[in-house]
């Protein structure tokens, strides 16, 4: 009798296990896709994410659930996830961090899944191209721009300048002019702090005519590179950059009329209008200018900024993620991301709407956009451990523990060996 | 040997079967993570493909060849000594002076207490504040006092990077050692003492051969016990500095932090892990081996 029992129990158990199984195998309704990313998580964003996320989902029936961390975070969060199998539909992605889950190998191709003919007639063919590795588009264009340098027209005119500098020798004077001003301003907020400095260094030297790799990817770091390094030292040794400066200090210092120039992308006008300045009146303390050239008539050079969205390859929900996707860069989302946070639409048709072309902010940004290159390192898998070891020699150099031509040398010595 | 009546279990084997979960969670949370880490440490495994394949000894060939990872492992030395012997010295004196009993010293020993309830990061984040060098309250104070004309970039510099984070980690710790220095100074007998200063002996005299001689166990077990939770820590070298400027606060635990996370080499990563627990196994070794003298 007890042996009975316990069999009819075990078989109840494995019919439940199965029918259970079978229902959830055939279940049917609306798709629960999850969103990854970190705008979500920012207090600047956050209002505008759940609207899009809640927007689409009374607009489609499916249900979207946002999964978040800090910008810092989220590469290695998205990597944990994809090793540990979890759920991941679709994400968002910066240039860096879109790299770096590229090397993957789980990303899904977007040409098979919109098809070329929806991406060639909805993107300019220069951001699709940003989101492209070995042929396969891996990343849709969410929004682009260029990470070119900030300065404040008023600490200028104070400083007796009506226009930005445009060369490297009107910029060292018009530091020293500001320097002059006695008012603690620190004129220039270049990076020398976290990785943000290894991407502040690079248009430099791209524009004292060197870069760090060669397009085989061998290391250059040509003559202007030691001229690139002492240049930093000798603006650090006249106190025209400091050190102990990131990106998140630049920004507050800058907000605060404390700081003249600083390197940013088109973020940069949400720390003013924090900060209380009025969105209308943001160029006037905070404004976008090309790179100082070394010599009149060469380009001035800024870094490709953007954030894209990619689906995963393994996702259920391909098709559910790809219409999210749709979505967001449609022209009223897109325009609202616009309006409420700067962020400028990619898409053919929002980018042509007037008050994107009309917006006096945005313009700069634009400007320089067009003579924008990809980060050196945006297609190396040890993206992060060249720049760690940019930080670590550039840092040793500033610090006066190594000469702009030992910090080079290393730099060889170390990236070769990579 | 002693049985159960009923179930015909020998203490023996009651013993076993008390034991087995404890074991178990000690198998599944300790040493199977530990033995898959030492051997993660052979091989290439990144967290960019799941994928990996045996390296043999060139894991450890590359860290300990390299000048950088020496560097990383002299600046844990010079982290543990100071961040621990510096809050013991300080947290004894404090000790000394709570046990005096006068009148507040038990409110004065919870306010004390506060810095070490208060989380690592946050106080990372409140010592970079006091140290920045735009708007650090320090800056603020010796510009007042008119002891410096510029501000002084405190965390942007080697030579006082680390002093800094040994400062806001000795910060967070003081409160411990008092806690434990405040228990074994109220441990030493008071007739010795009184019979101390009967003979004629004055405060020093009696701290330097009775106190001491009786708190040496306790003395350390706290040493051996800081310089392990400095050799783990983590937060407040990652919320101060990140490890710079130059490496000059990156200890092994950003090491591992950073090779792990941010360069993705797990394997790597296990290595520096690896050395890392050997190093605390050496600590660990002299403490268990006190505990035991000392039952």
């Amino acid at each position: 009798m007890k042996k009975a029992f316990s069999l009819l129990l075990v078989s109840l158990m494995a019919f439940s296990l199965i029918a259970g199984g079978s229902a959830e195998a055939q279940a049917e309704g609306p798709a629960t896709i999850v969103w990854a990313g970190w705008s979500g998580e920012e207090e600047a964003s956050k209002a505008i994410f759940e609207e899009m996320r809640s927007g689409y989902e009374s607009e489609s029936g499916n249900k979207v659930n946002w999964v978040g961390w800090t910008w810092a975070d989220t590469a290695q969060q998205l990597l944990i996830r994809l090793q540990g199998g979890e759920q991941l539909d679709i994400a968002q992605a910066d240039i860096g961090i879109f790299n770096t889950i590229a090397q993957t190998g789980t990303l899904a191709d977007l040409n098979e899944i919109f098809g070329a003919e929806y991406l060639a007639s909805t993107f300019p063919e220069a951001t699709l191209e940003v989101g492209r590795i070995d042929g396969k588009q891996l990343g849709l264009p969410w929004s682009m721009a260029a990470i070119t340098m900030v300065y404040n027209p008023e600490i200028l005119k104070r400083a007796g300048w009506d226009n930005p500098p445009a060369t490297v020798a009107e910029f060292e004077e018009c530091m020293a002019d500001i320097a002059a001003l006695g008012e603690g301003i620190i004129p220039y907020g270049v990076s020398t702090k976290d990785a943000t400095a290894a991407g502040d260094l690079m248009p430099w030297l791209w524009t004292f005519g060197t870069t760090i790799f060669n397009e085989d990817g061998s290391v250059n770091l040509g003559e202007g590179a030691v001229e690139t390094i002492q240049w930093y030292k000798d603006l650090l040794d006249k106190g025209y950059i400091q050190m102990d400066i990131g990106r998140g200090d630049a920004r507050q210092l800058f907000a605060q009329g404390k700081m003249a120039f600083y390197d940013d992308a088109v973020l940069a006008k949400g720390q003013a209008v924090a900060a209380g300045v009025d969105p209308a009146e943001v160029v006037n303390v905070c404004s976008a200018m090309p790179r100082p050239v070394l010599n009149e008539g060469d380009d001035p050079q800024s870094t490709m900024w953007g954030h894209m969205l990619v689906i995963f390859d393994a996702s259920k929900y391909k098709d559910e993620a790809a219409d999210f996707a749709k979505y967001l860069v449609s022209d009223d989302v897109a325009l609202k991301y616009f309006e409420q946070n700067g962020m400028p639409p990619v898409t053919i048709s929002a980018s042509e709407n007037e008050a994107v072309t009309n917006d006096q902010y945005l313009k700069g940004f634009m400007d320089s956009t067009a003579t924008a290159k990809l980060d050196e390192t945006a297609r190396m898998i040890n993206a992060n451990e060249i720049k760690t070891i940019i930080v670590e020699e550039l840092q040793a150099t500033l610090l006066g523990q190594t000469t702009a031509e030992e910090c080079v040398e290393a730099l060889r010595t170390r990236l070769e060996a990579l | 040997m002693a049985r159960d009546g009923r179930h015909g279990f020998s203490d023996a084997q009651v013993g076993f079967l008390l034991i087995v979960p404890g074991i178990a969670i000690f198998v599944a949370v300790i040493l199977y993570p530990f033995i898959s880490a030492i051997m993660m440490s052979f091989t290439d495994r990144t967290l960019l493909s799941p994928s990996y394949e045996s390296v043999g000894f060139d894991n450890y060939i590359r860290i300990f060849t390299d000048p950088y990872f020496l560097k990383t492992v002299w600046t844990t030395i010079v982290f543990v000594v100071f961040s621990t012997l510096i809050p013991f010295t300080l947290g004894m004196i404090w000790a000394i002076i709570l046990n005096q009993g006068f009148r507040g010293s038990e409110f004065l020993r919870g306010v004390t207490l506060v810095n070490w309830i208060i989380p690592g990061t946050a106080i990372g984040f409140l010592w970079s504040w006091i140290f920045n060098s735009q708007y650090g309250i320090l800056n603020g104070l010796l510009s007042s006092l008119g002891l410096i004309d510029n501000n002084i970039s405190f965390l942007g510099q080697t030579s006082t990077a680390l002093i800094c984070v040994i400062i806001a980690r000795s910060w967070q710790m003081l409160p411990w050692y008092m806690a434990f220095l405040l228990g074994g100074l109220q441990s030493v007998p008071m007739d010795r003492i009184e019979a101390a200063r009967i003979d004629g002996a004055n405060n020093l005299q009696v701290f330097r051969h009775i106190v001491i001689p009786g708190m040496k166990q306790i003395f350390f077990l706290v040493l051996i016990l800081g310089a392990i939770g400095n050799l783990q820590h983590f937060d407040i070298p990652w919320t101060m500095t990140q490890g710079g400027p130059a490496r000059a606060t990156t200890t092994l635990s950003l090491e591992v932090y950073r090779t792990a996370f941010q360069n993705w080499k797990l394997g790597q990563a296990a290595t520096v892990g690896t050395v890392w627990a050997i190093l605390l196994a050496a600590f660990s070794f002299v403490y268990l081996k006190q505990v035991k003298e000392s039952e």
